[in-house]
C-alpha cells in the first residue's frame, strides 16, 4: 500500500504536545520507516492518523489529506482500515481484548467474519511461523511483558495486514524480548510488508531501517536514509536528541570504578532468601550497597530483580537472611520506614490533586517550606499548582522522588525508571539520580536499559549470575 | 470436563433469579447450591467452586445450630443478614462459575447468534475484560499506599479517612480511564466495528449436554415452586 500524507496539520484539543505542522510524507509499499524524535514531537500522532484513531477516536483539528493507494482515508471505514493496517501499541497490558491467548490471536479474524474452520487453519499456520506453540491457550495476565508483546504481534500478523504500525513496541521489553521483536520484524520485512515504527530505542532497528524520519516540534526536520543512519556516530545521534544505534556491550566492565569503603554507611544484604508462592525466587544473596553510589541491578526476566526491590522496601517478606543498614541489623518494619520505591508505572503512586498537596499528603503536619525545597531540588517548583496527572512521564517520576525526600527516606529504589523515556529525559533522570547519590542516599536501580546503565552506573549487580 | 453454550449459561442465570424470587429458603436452596457445585466442578472450576460450597455449608450449619442459642439484637441482626445471604448465594455463586468459565470471544459469538445488537454485547464484554485488569491495578495501588505509609486497615481509616479515600480514588480513576482508552482504541484497530456477523474459532452449538443441564435446572425449579 502506498501512503501519502499531504500537508497535514493537527492539534489535540487541550495540549500542545504531539501536534503536527505541515507534514508531507510518502511511504511506498515495503518501506521500513522509523519515526524518531523527542517525546511529544508528533511520532505517535502520525501513527494514529494512519490507523484512523485520529479523527475517529481522538478529537482534534485535522487538516490536509491522507491517501492510501490514492484513495482518501476518510472514505475507509474503521474496519476496512483494520484489515489493511495493523497496529501494535506501547503498553502490552492494555492492547488485549481477551483474557486468553487463543481468543486474542483470532480476534481480528472473528471480527471480520472469517469462517470457523478457516480461522483455525490460520491459527495453526501463525503458531508455526512465529514459533509460539508455548504461548497457546495461556492466560494473558500471567505472561511476561515480552510474551505479551509477542502475542500482540502475532494477533496482528494473523490478520495479515499490508502495513504494520508500531508505537514504541520495545518500551516494556528486556534484552531477550527485544531480540525476539527484532526477529519478528525481520520476518515481515522479508514478506515485503510496510513497517512504520515510532521508537526511542534505536539499536535493534539498525539493520532494518530504510528511512528515518526525524521529527521536531511537529515538523519533519530531516530525513535520513538507512545507510547514513547506520553510519552515524553516537555523538551525532545524541546531538539530535536520539539514542544510540548500536547495542552497548558492557560485558567486560562490570564496575566503572572500584568502590572503596567510603565509610558513609551502607545497606548490606546477608544470605537474603525470598520465596514466593512456594518457589525460591531469591537465593542467598549477599551484596553491599554503599551510600553515595548508583547501583544498577540487571538480570533476565524472572531472575528476581523486582522481588529484590519489593523485599528491601518491605512489600514482600524475606524468608531467611538479614538486612543491615549502616552496620546495624534492621527489622522489616524499620527498612520499610527508610526505603522508598519509585514504581515503573508511577501513575499508581500519585494520589493528590496538586503537586504541592502530593508532597504533604499523609504527613501529620503540613510543612510547606520543606515541600517547596524538595520540589525545587527536583526542578518542579514552577508546577506547584498543577495536577500531577497533567505532568509528563519524567516529571511524574521526579514528583515521586520529591515525595521520598519529604518523607526523609534513605534508601531509594527505582524499577525501570527509563522505560519509554527519550534520550533527553533519560539523561535528565540519570542526573537526578546522581544528585540523590551526592546527598549520600542509597540508590538501587533495576533496569535493562544498557544505554542508561552505561551513562550513569557506578556498579552493576547482575542477579542472574549468582 | 464438559463445556456448555454461553446462551444456556445466560438462561441458567435467569432461572436461578426466578428460583430466588419464588422459592423460599430451605431444602431447595441446599439442592440448588449442590447443583451449582456439581456444574462448576464439571466445567473445570474446581477449587473456587468447592470453596464457595464449603462457605455456604458453614453458614447453613451456623444458622441451624448456633443461631438459636443467641438472643436479642445479635440474634435478629444475624438472622436478617443470613436470610439475605442465603437469598443471594445461589445467584452469586452461579455468576462466579459462569464468569470464570466463559471466554469473552465465546460469549460474544454466542450473543451474535441470538442476534443481540453490538451496542448491548460490547459493554458486557468490556466489563468481563475489565475485572482482571482492575485486580492487577488494585495490587499496584495497595503497594503504592504501603510505600507511602498509608494503611488500608480499618483503624487507619477511622483516624484519617480523607487520606485513604484520596489515595484510592485518584490512581484508580486515572489508571481506569487510561486502560479504557487503550482497550477501546486497540479494539477499533482490530476491526471490532465491522457490521458483518461475528464468527468464532470455537464451534458454538447447543448440544445434548446443554439440553440436559437446562432440563435438570428447570425441573428442580418447578418442583421448588409447586411442591
Amino acid at each position: 500500500m502506498n501512503i501519502e500524507l499531504n500537508n497535514i496539520n493537527f492539534a489535540y484539543p487541550e495540549s500542545e504536545n504531539g501536534a503536527l505542522r505541515g507534514v508531507n510524507l510518502n511511504i511506498k509499499q515495503g518501506d521500513f520507516v522509523l519515526l524518531a524524535g523527542f517525546s511529544g514531537c508528533g511520532k505517535t500522532t502520525i501513527t494514529r492518523i494512519l490507523n484512523g484513531l485520529i479523527p475517529g477516536f481522538y478529537n482534534g483539528k485535522l487538516e490536509g489529506e491522507v491517501r492510501l493507494d490514492g484513495r482518501n482515508i476518510k472514505d475507509y471505514k474503521s474496519y476496512e482500515l483494520a484489515s489493511k493496517i495493523g497496529s501494535i501499541f506501547q503498553n502490552p497490558r492494555t492492547q488485549f481484548f481477551n483474557v486468553d491467548t487463543d481468543s486474542e490471536l483470532t480476534f481480528g479474524l472473528e471480527n471480520a467474519g472469517v469462517p470457523c474452520n478457516e480461522i483455525n487453519s490460520i491459527l495453526e499456520r501463525v503458531t508455526k511461523e512465529l514459533n509460539i506453540e508455548k504461548l497457546r491457550g495461556r492466560d494473558i495476565f500471567k505472561l511476561s511483558g515480552g510474551e505479551k508483546q509477542k502475542i500482540a504481534f502475532a494477533s496482528v500478523y494473523a490478520s495479515d495486514p499490508e502495513v504494520y504500525l508500531m508505537d514504541e513496541p520495545s518500551a516494556n521489553l528486556d534484552f531477550i524480548g527485544i531480540e525476539e521483536l527484532k526477529r519478528s520484524l525481520i520476518k515481515i520485512k522479508a514478506k515485503g510488508k510496510t513497517v512504520i515504527v515510532a521508537e526511542h530505542r534505536l539499536y535493534y532497528l539498525r539493520d532494518l531501517v530504510d528511512r528515518v524520519i526525524y521529527l521536531k516540534d511537529g515538523m519533519i526536520e530531516k530525513e535520513i536514509d538507512g545507510d547514513t543512519f547506520r553510519n552515524m556516530t553516537k555523538e551525532s545521534l545524541n546531538k539530535l536528541g536520539l539514542r544510540t544505534n548500536c547495542y552497548i556491550n558492557r560485558a567486560n566492565k562490570n564496575n566503572k570504578k572500584i568502590i572503596t569503603n567510603n565509610n558513609a554507611g551502607s545497606l548490606r544484604l546477608k544470605d537474603l532468601s525470598v520465596d514466593l508462592g512456594g518457589k525460591r525466587i531469591i537465593n542467598k544473596v549477599n551484596y553491599e550497597f554503599q551510600r553515595g553510589e548508583i547501583y544498577c541491578v540487571t538480570g533476565n526476566n524472572g531472575a528476581g530483580k523486582s522481588t529484590l526491590l519489593r523485599t528491601i522496601c518491605g512489600l514482600v517478606k524475606k524468608n531467611e537472611g538479614s538486612i543491615f543498614l549502616d552496620e546495624k541489623e534492621v527489622s522489616a518494619n524499620i527498612v520499610k520506614k527508610t526505603a522508598f520505591l519509585v514504581m515503573q508505572d508511577v501513575n499508581y503512586q500519585l494520589f493528590a490533586d496538586s503537586v504541592l498537596n502530593e508532597c504533604t499528603l499523609g504527613a501529620k503536619k503540613k510543612n510547606i517550606e520543606l515541600a517547596k525545597k524538595c520540589l525545587e531540588e527536583m526542578n518542579l517548583l514552577e508546577y506547584i499548582e498543577r495536577h500531577p496527572n497533567s505532568l509528563s512521564g519524567g516529571q511524574k517520576q521526579r514528583l515521586a522522588i520529591a515525595v521520598s525526600l519529604m518523607m526523609d527516606k534513605e534508601v531509594l529504589l527505582f524499577d525501570e525508571p527509563t522505560s519509554g523515556l527519550d534520550y533527553k529525559n533519560m539523561i535528565a533522570c540519570a542526573e537526578f539520580l546522581r544528585r540523590l547519590a551526592d546527598k549520600k542516599k542509597i540508590i538501587i536501580v533495576v533496569t535493562h536499559d544498557e544505554e542508561f546503565i552505561d551513562y550513569c552506573y557506578d556498579s552493576v549487580f547482575n542477579l542472574s549470575n549468582l | 470436563m464438559i463445556k456448555i453454550d454461553p446462551r444456556i449459561k445466560v438462561i441458567l442465570i435467569l432461572i436461578t433469579v426466578i428460583f430466588s424470587i419464588f422459592v423460599p429458603t430451605g431444602l431447595y436452596t441446599c439442592i440448588w447450591i449442590a447443583m451449582v457445585t456439581v456444574l462448576g466442578t464439571m466445567l473445570g472450576r474446581i477449587k473456587k467452586t468447592i470453596r464457595a460450597a464449603v462457605i455456604f455449608a458453614a453458614l447453613w450449619l451456623f444458622a441451624i445450630y448456633i443461631l438459636p442459642m443467641l438472643h436479642g439484637t445479635a440474634h435478629i441482626s444475624l438472622l436478617v443478614w443470613l436470610g439475605l445471604v442465603f437469598k443471594c448465594y445461589p445467584c452469586c455463586m452461579l455468576a462466579g462459575v459462569i464468569i470464570g468459565t466463559t471466554q469473552i470471544s465465546e460469549f460474544m459469538a454466542a450473543m451474535a447468534k441470538w442476534n443481540l445488537p453490538r451496542e448491548i454485547v460490547m459493554p458486557l464484554a468490556i466489563m468481563f475484560r475489565y475485572f482482571p485488569t482492575l485486580k492487577e491495578d488494585w495490587g499496584h495501588i495497595k503497594d503504592a499506599m504501603s510505600i507511602r505509609g498509608i494503611s488500608l486497615s480499618p483503624l487507619y481509616f477511622i483516624k484519617r479517612p480523607g487520606v485513604v479515600i484520596d489515595a484510592l480514588y485518584l490512581p484508580l480513576l486515572v489508571t481506569a480511564s487510561k486502560t479504557a482508552d487503550e482497550l477501546s482504541s486497540s479494539a477499533i484497530t482490530r476491526g471490532i466495528e465491522n457490521p458483518s456477523r461475528r464468527t468464532s474459532r470455537l464451534d458454538i452449538r447447543i448440544k445434548y449436554i446443554d439440553i440436559l443441564v437446562l432440563t435438570i435446572f428447570t425441573l428442580v425449579l418447578l418442583l421448588g415452586v409447586f411442591l
